[in-house]
């Protein structure tokens, strides 16, 4: 049944995101002869558009700021952000490859900014950088060894197995147009991101977020899902699909639009100028409870000093260019910024003026708020001009669900037999987080899980006929 | 009866059947019917599956029954409930699948000997048409006729495994059977009906997670087995975010018991543990479900009076007030003071309630919540001012998953590409995308046993 293969490689990676990236570069570092195929005309998919933080645990950059942070306390983290729902065995492969891709990065030149606190963090390990940057350092790194070919403008249609519960041998792809047969000796690596861009996948798994809005890579259409699933392939967390608090109602599909002051200080209040939430607690539970305000809009409230915590070159915190951008709007009294922003003046002067005398009495009487992110940093009054503000949705960023695998990155059907051949990496897998999501933790396990995903097919045997009882 | 337990089981058939409730037993006598040699299997010891713990109603429009009572229904205003009610989220080929062949179906059971008994207003009926008669009668009729054609045997406490599949089509199942595992070959192919996954808690919490305060029911054997083996085919879903739990069941419900009680659909109100209102009643039972798993432990309790309580209809077990008061499940006390301390609610809070609602009777306005009906914009509200005073208290309980595989009209699964899996057919629970974003009474019931002959008839006429 299998058509005439047009042209082999030993791997096929499909996505060229940071996952299919880390996927190919390992590979090709073993000596693999790899093609990497991207559906859109640039690579990047959703890495590009992310907030470019990597959630590692236990590093130099952290040791040298004092930063007390390990892989134990990283998985704790992990577990707890997830609700205990993430699987234990999957976010154990992320905290045990943690450190190790750190310093794999920082041998081909990923370094960081900055670190700073996050959603689920309960210490700053956000290593940022540029996503772009690092992209582009990777592909680099990537055409200088000689053993990948990268085509861009190259959707893959179909995943080719050998009967029911053979290996996959192989890809169905328009390369440019031209309709291949690619032949994968060692496998195939899914890296084709989630599915925040397809609208049918996102009724069909969450009809509840559909007053959210939706930013993600112009790609992210489930394209792996779907073909996996095709094959019989599991699914994880699926039903914990939320949006990010955070987006600006004005902000465009494919910008990564999410500001998040509420983790240096800032309130949230929605449009009765009333707060709806304790802030510091993960912004997917946020962004669930803004779903339920009225039009489904919060604002982010902060002043000054908050303000001036922003840090520049990293987008979630990026107070200034949003500013620049007339997203985030400021006025020199409380009252002021209240008529900006079309809410009732005199509430937000009361919930403000609630809001700091609790602080001072030292307990956020309305939500228990007790921290700026997750019960860490502490926090301050709102009561220096100029004060800001910050009008706020909900994003579905990223889906954080899709097909189970293995702690090796093999693909499970339904039954739990894993499909021969065939990886997942990236956004693409469930299981990882659970029901709410660490920030750095999408880049982290597209680079961590994309390098075990190689490192599997390199190990893996084509054994026809083997698999599925 | 014509059940067999025994391993000798034939290697070959026109038709598999997969389970055996109303839509597995539909399909292989309709089957049989027009000459296809049928082997159905069931996995647990017993037939019926979820039909017989159901309430014992059909969806149907426009039938004799309702003329005599003077009710008017039609296939139209069948259709335009059924979208409504699911959110126009359903599948509208699905439901003028339904709509077209619900007739047939009514008359079909009639002609086999199933007598409906009554016809009362339900959840997303804009006029009475739940016809009720005992599920397990129903079951029994139906299981019988197939079994007399004599070309229809079943296979109890014979779970089937996998479907098999080559290159172009399911071409028949792997079966256990007294440990021993078997293939058997479908010539004209398969027919899932297995029902949904309201026993399967991996299921629910991968496509459900939200309602895990709800409590569980179903048959045993209704843990996604169908879905799972499509799934394996590359069967595409629907309706997979709309799971949710209906309200009325009673605390006490095991996940076999059928405890569920609407005096709300017959005027009652529902309050929570504060002894407050927190939702319109006359909604969907799965909405009004929602909204009690938001509620302080996931609880609310209707309180009604004697007016409503007589409006209870005796037989019809979701309206059957005398028959759950016997059982003690339904409380009563002379006043709603004492009512309320008997279900440990604030006495002074529980009479302000009621206070409020019978005012908003009275001016004909529900300032709280909107109601308009008793149930669906339908029935007018009644004051809750006559002793004694009755309590049920309500959980909201997963009691049927309403989602599943992608079908089409003719009950064809379709893959995730939107191809059909050649000789593959779904009916029943199993199947999406006909109910949406929720549910009307009797339509699962009605769904089973209208899909059920349709998938029969796609695969013998393939």
């Amino acid at each position: 049944m299998n058509p005439p293969w047009t042209e082999e490689a030993d791997v096929v990676v499909i996505g060229g995101g940071l996952a299919g990236h880390c996927a190919a570069l390992e590979l090709a570092a073993a000596g693999a002869e790899v093609l990497l195929l991207e559906k859109e005309e640039r690579i990047g998919g959703s890495t590009v558009i992310s907030g470019g933080s990597f959630a590692f645990a236990g590093t130099e950059l952290q040791r040298r700021k004092g930063i007390e942070d390990s892989s134990e306390i990283l998985f704790e983290d992990l577990r707890r952000v997830g609700g205990f729902r993430n699987d234990e065995a999957i976010v154990r492969a992320y905290v045990d490859n943690q450190l190790d891709t750190y310093h794999w990065l920082d041998s081909h030149g990923v370094v960081y900014e900055n670190i700073f606190l996050a959603a689920g963090h309960s210490v700053p390990r956000g290593h940022s950088r540029n996503p772009r940057e690092v992209i582009e350092i990777l592909s680099l790194r990537v055409a200088k060894t000689g053993q990948v070919r990268t085509c861009v403008c190259a959707p893959v249609r179909r995943l080719i197995r050998s009967g029911l519960e053979g290996p996959v041998e192989g890809v169905l792809a328009d390369v440019q147009g031209e309709p291949r047969a690619i032949k994968a000796r060692r496998g195939v690596i899914l890296a084709s991101g989630g599915f925040s861009r397809n609208e049918q996948l996102l009724k069909l798994f969450a009809p509840s977020q559909e007053a959210a809005m939706r930013v993600g890579g112009a790609g992210n259409t489930g394209d792996g899902l779907v073909m996996a699933w095709h094959l019989g392939a599991g699914m994880r967390d699926m039903g914990h699909i939320k949006g990010t608090f955070g987006g600006h109602p004005s902000a465009s599909a494919d910008q990564h639009a999410v500001l998040l002051p509420i983790y240096v200080g800032a309130i949230a209040v929605n449009s009765n100028a009333e707060r709806f939430v304790d802030e510091s607690i993960s912004y997917k539970l946020i962004g669930d409870a803004v779903l339920k305000q009225p039009d489904a809009i919060g604002f982010q409230i902060f002043d000054r000093k908050i303000y001036e915590k922003g840090t520049p070159g990293i987008p979630t915190m990026a107070f200034q260019m949003k500013h620049q951008m007339g997203q985030v709007v400021n006025a020199s009294t409380i009252a002021e910024l209240a008529k900006l922003l079309g809410v009732d003046p005199d509430r937000l002067e009361a919930t403000v003026a609630r809001y700091n005398a609790d602080i001072e009495e030292g307990k956020d009487r309305a939500f228990g708020r007790t921290g700026l992110s997750t019960g860490y940093g502490k926090l301050t009054k709102i009561d220096t001009a100029p004060y800001y503000g910050y009008a706020s949705k909900s994003v579905v960023l990223a889906t954080y669900c899709g097909v189970a695998v293995d702690r090796e990155m093999r693909v499970r059907d339904v039954f739990d037999a894993p499909i021969p051949n065939l990886y997942a990496a990236g956004e693409v897998m469930g299981g990882f987080h659970g029901s709410a999501y660490m920030t750095g933790s999408a880049l982290g396990k597209a680079a961590i899980f994309g390098r075990l995903a190689a490192r599997s097919a390199l190990g893996a045997l084509v054994q026809p006929g083997a698999g599925g009882a | 009866m014509s059940a067999r337990t025994s391993a000798d089981i034939p290697r070959e058939a026109d038709l598999v059947v997969v389970g055996g409730g109303l839509a597995g037993y539909a399909a292989a006598l309709e089957a049989a019917n027009q000459g296809g040699e049928v082997l159905l299997f069931e996995k647990e010891a017993k037939n019926g599956g979820a039909t017989v713990l159901s309430g014992g109603s059909f969806a149907f429009a426009g039938t004799p029954l309702q003329k005599s009572l003077g009710i008017e229904d039609t296939e139209e205003l069948l259709f335009d409930d059924l979208r409504r009610v699911g959110g126009f989220e359903n599948d509208e080929s699905l439901v003028r699948a339904y709509v077209e062949n619900q007739r047939d179906a009514h008359d079909w059971l009639t002609q086999l000997g199933v007598r409906f008994e009554r016809i009362f207003v339900a959840s997303g009926q804009s006029v009475p048409r739940a016809h009720s008669r005992n599920p397990r009668e129903v079951l029994d009729i139906v299981a019988a006729k197939a079994h007399a054609t004599g070309r229809v045997r079943t296979y109890l406490s014979t779970p089937v495994r996998r479907l098999l599949r080559d290159d172009a089509e399911v071409y028949g199942v792997r079966v256990e059977s007294q440990g021993h595992v078997v293939e058997i070959s479908a010539n004209k192919g398969v027919v899932l009906a297995t029902g949904g996954f309201s026993r399967n808690e991996q299921l629910l919490s991968l496509f459900a997670p939200g309602q895990e305060g709800a409590q569980r029911m179903g048959g045993p054997g209704n843990t996604g087995d169908g879905l799972l083996m499509a799934w394996r085919l590359g069967a595409s879903f629907r309706d997979m975010g709309y799971i949710k739990g209906t309200f009325g069941s009673h605390p006490s419900a095991g996940p076999e018991d059928h405890f569920i009680l609407f005096p709300i659909y017959a005027g009652a109100i529902a309050v929570n543990r504060r002894a407050e209102r927190f939702v319109d009643e006359s909604l969907s039972y799965k909405l009004i479900g929602d909204a009690c798993l938001k509620q302080q432990d996931c609880i609310g309790y209707q309180i009604f009076d004697q007016a409503i309580f007589e409006r209870g209809r005796p037989g019809i077990p979701s309206m059957d007030f005398a028959a759950d008061l016997a059982f003690g499940r339904v409380v009563v006390e002379p006043t709603l003071a004492a009512l309320a301390r008997r279900l440990g609610l604030d006495p002074a809070a529980l009479e302000h309630s009621v206070r409020q609602y019978n005012r908003c009777v009275e001016q004909g306005r529900d300032e709280a919540f909107g109601r308009d009906g008793l149930c669906n914009h339908y029935g007018a509200l009644i004051k809750v001012d006559q002793p004694p005073f009755y309590a049920y208290p309500s959980k909201s309980v997963v009691l049927a998953t309403y989602c599943g595989l992608t079908v089409d009209a003719a009950m064809r699964v379709q893959d995730v590409y939107g191809c059909a899996i050649q000789k593959l057919y779904a009916a029943g629970g199993i199947i999406g995308g006909f109910h949406g974003k929720a549910y009307m009474t009797g339509t699962a019931n009605g769904k089973a046993t209208i899909f059920g002959r349709i998938a029969a008839r796609t695969a013998l006429h393939r």
